[in-house]
């Protein structure tokens, strides 16, 4: 082995132990100007133990320890191309001595085998339960992870806006789903539950790391501690705890369907075109313990497919009653709905003609299809006639 | 000669009543002050998973590395207790990760073993949800209790 290395007076010092086996087989270390290295126990003697260390940014160290990328792709592909030999003498893992090896001399039998992830682990959620205990509100921390912050804590403007917004999207229709689920709603309680504040998002700060929005809904909890948001996370957590499984998180955005599937799917692409392992954990004041859930870009494409595919998944059917105010033989058509004095406008491919606008009421069956500016987070909707009878 | 004992008997460690053998000693004694940790449960029939050398395994198999290698120094930031204990898995899964992670253990065959309660004391370590420690009672042999697994 004395062949292999040149001197170097880097010394690492043990950070984490990441698997452990008899002893620590994998490690993260760090040297004294703070570079982290992933550490592979190769040999272990009477005297002492030896690794194999690769240099790594904290960004691939987070995509590693989220299990987002494999383990060997960190070892055959380092960011920086030098492989090291740290040898842990007398058990000092405080003070690793270490030397550069030449990568020629080395066969890849020492490399791990092929797709193999780290699991996720829980990490602890005592900093949410008790943020929302002294907010009397729901808290929700957002994290992501994208590829500028490789080096420093950093998020664009736009992948912190769209991926926001985005989750924010989601809880709105996920909200609004389990509203639909209620089955009994007197006129009070609809009013006090159908008010946007019980989804929306107010942000409260931010953290280092990894980056880490903390936000909170807009309205208080009741007097039991329990958030209405709560409703709609629930949601979104049975579904993103089955992301693995994709026939199950299918089959769960199904149930729901519409404008919460294409919310979600929406999610998926930009976790998957932007690179973004993106996690969230969440309470609320009579929790006593939060909820964490991540998704990470490999987890997300399977299920992200199925739902491109099964389009049927994403149409939303609204139900609309009123007088037509316009009709043109390309089907355009407006229609002042009975429900809230709003005028809404469509398109159809059904025969209008004979139709009577102005006087006659209708009863309309629509397909609404939402598209969603990326900056600005508005929603444009589009309306689709489906069907109509004339109401007597 | 296997006899009832009481937690009084040695109250630190055994809570309740459990079988072992009256003359029982860790296979690696003495093993350190408050070692196994109070919270070291009997694991009373719960099966684990852990890598041996060749199927049926040997003793040896379950030696942790302090045991192989006696004149070894302890880790100077890892718990001397956990050191001192046998590596398992409480799933497959988790320990064909290891062998698939490490040469060194890539010709090796799992083994499941289901723990009698006279084989000792486990607990859950190291922060994750599937790796247990396991203190060995130096009398017990751990060999017919294993099966091979392949997956």
């Amino acid at each position: 082995m004395d062949k292999w290395y040149k001197m170097d007076e880097r010394a690492l010092n043990h950070q984490e132990t990441l698997l452990y086996y008899d002893g620590p087989q994998l490690i993260v270390a760090r040297d004294q100007v703070g570079q982290d290295y992933v550490c592979l126990l190769r040999e272990v003697s009477e005297k002492n133990d030896s690794f194999f260390c690769v240099p790594i940014s904290k960004r691939k160290l987070e995509l590693l320890l989220s299990g987002e990328i494999d383990l060997r792709g960190i070892f055959e592909n380092p960011e920086v191309a030098t492989i090291y030999e740290a040898v842990v003498y007398d058990g000092d893992l405080l003070h690793i001595p270490t030397h550069e090896i030449d990568k020629t001399q080395l066969s890849i039998d020492w490399l791990p085998g092929h797709d193999l992830y780290l699991e996720q682990q829980d990490k602890s959620t005592d900093r949410i339960v008790r943020e929302s205990k002294d907010r009397q509100r729901a808290v929700i921390s957002c994290t992501l992870n994208p590829p500028e912050a490789q080096h420093e804590s950093k998020i664009s403007v736009e992948n912190l806006i769209e991926g926001i917004g985005l989750y924010q999207r989601v809880l709105k229709y996920a909200y609004q789903k389990a509203l639909q689920s209620i089955k009994q709603m007197n006129d009070v309680l609809k009013e006090i539950l159908v008010a946007p504040q019980n989804y929306q998002l107010e942000v409260t700060g931010v953290s280092d790391g990894s980056f880490t929005i903390h936000m909170q809904t807009a309205a208080n909890a009741d007097m039991f501690g329990y958030s209405n948001i709560a409703r709609a996370l629930e949601i979104v957590d049975a579904v993103t705890n089955n992301i693995d499984d994709t026939e199950e998180s299918f089959n769960i955005i199904s149930k729901y369907s519409g404008h919460f599937a294409t919310a979600y799917k929406d999610l998926l692409k930009f976790i998957i075109d932007k690179g973004v392992p993106f996690s969230y954990e969440w309470s609320m004041p009579q929790l006593q313990k939060g909820i964490s859930r991540k998704i990470i870009p490999r987890q997300a494409k399977p299920l992200y497919e199925e739902l491109t595919k099964r389009t049927e998944v994403g149409i939303e059917q609204k139900k609309f009653v009123g007088k037509f105010t316009r009709l043109d033989k390309s089907g355009a058509w407006k229609l002042l709905s009975d429900d809230d004095q709003r005028e809404y406008s469509g398109t159809s491919n059904l025969p209008l003609a004979g139709t009577i606008f102005q006087t006659q009421r209708y009863s309309l069956i629509c397909e609404e299809t939402l598209s969603v500016n990326p900056i600005t987070q508005k929603e444009i909707s589009k309306l689709h006639l489906i069907s109509f009878t004339q109401i007597e | 000669m296997v006899y009832y004992i009481q937690v009084a008997t040695c109250p630190k460690v055994w809570k309740g009543i459990i079988y072992m053998d009256i003359n029982y000693k860790w296979i690696e004694d003495p093993l350190p002050p408050n070692c196994p940790p109070d919270d070291a449960i009997n694991p009373n029939n719960m099966a684990f998973y852990r890598l041996v050398a060749s199927f049926p395994p040997r003793r040896e198999d379950f030696y942790s590395l302090r045991k192989i290698f006696p004149n070894k120094k302890p880790y100077n930031n890892q718990d001397e207790c956990i050191q001192r204990s046998c590596s398992l898995f409480s799933t497959y899964n988790a320990c064909d990760f290891i062998r698939k992670t490490f040469s060194r253990h890539n010709t090796k065959k799992i083994v499941k073993i289901t723990l009698p309660p006279t084989c000792g004391l486990i607990k859950k370590t190291c922060s994750k949800d599937n790796h247990y420690s396991w203190w060995m009672i130096k009398k017990f042999d751990p060999i017919p209790y294993c099966q091979e697994e392949n997956g």
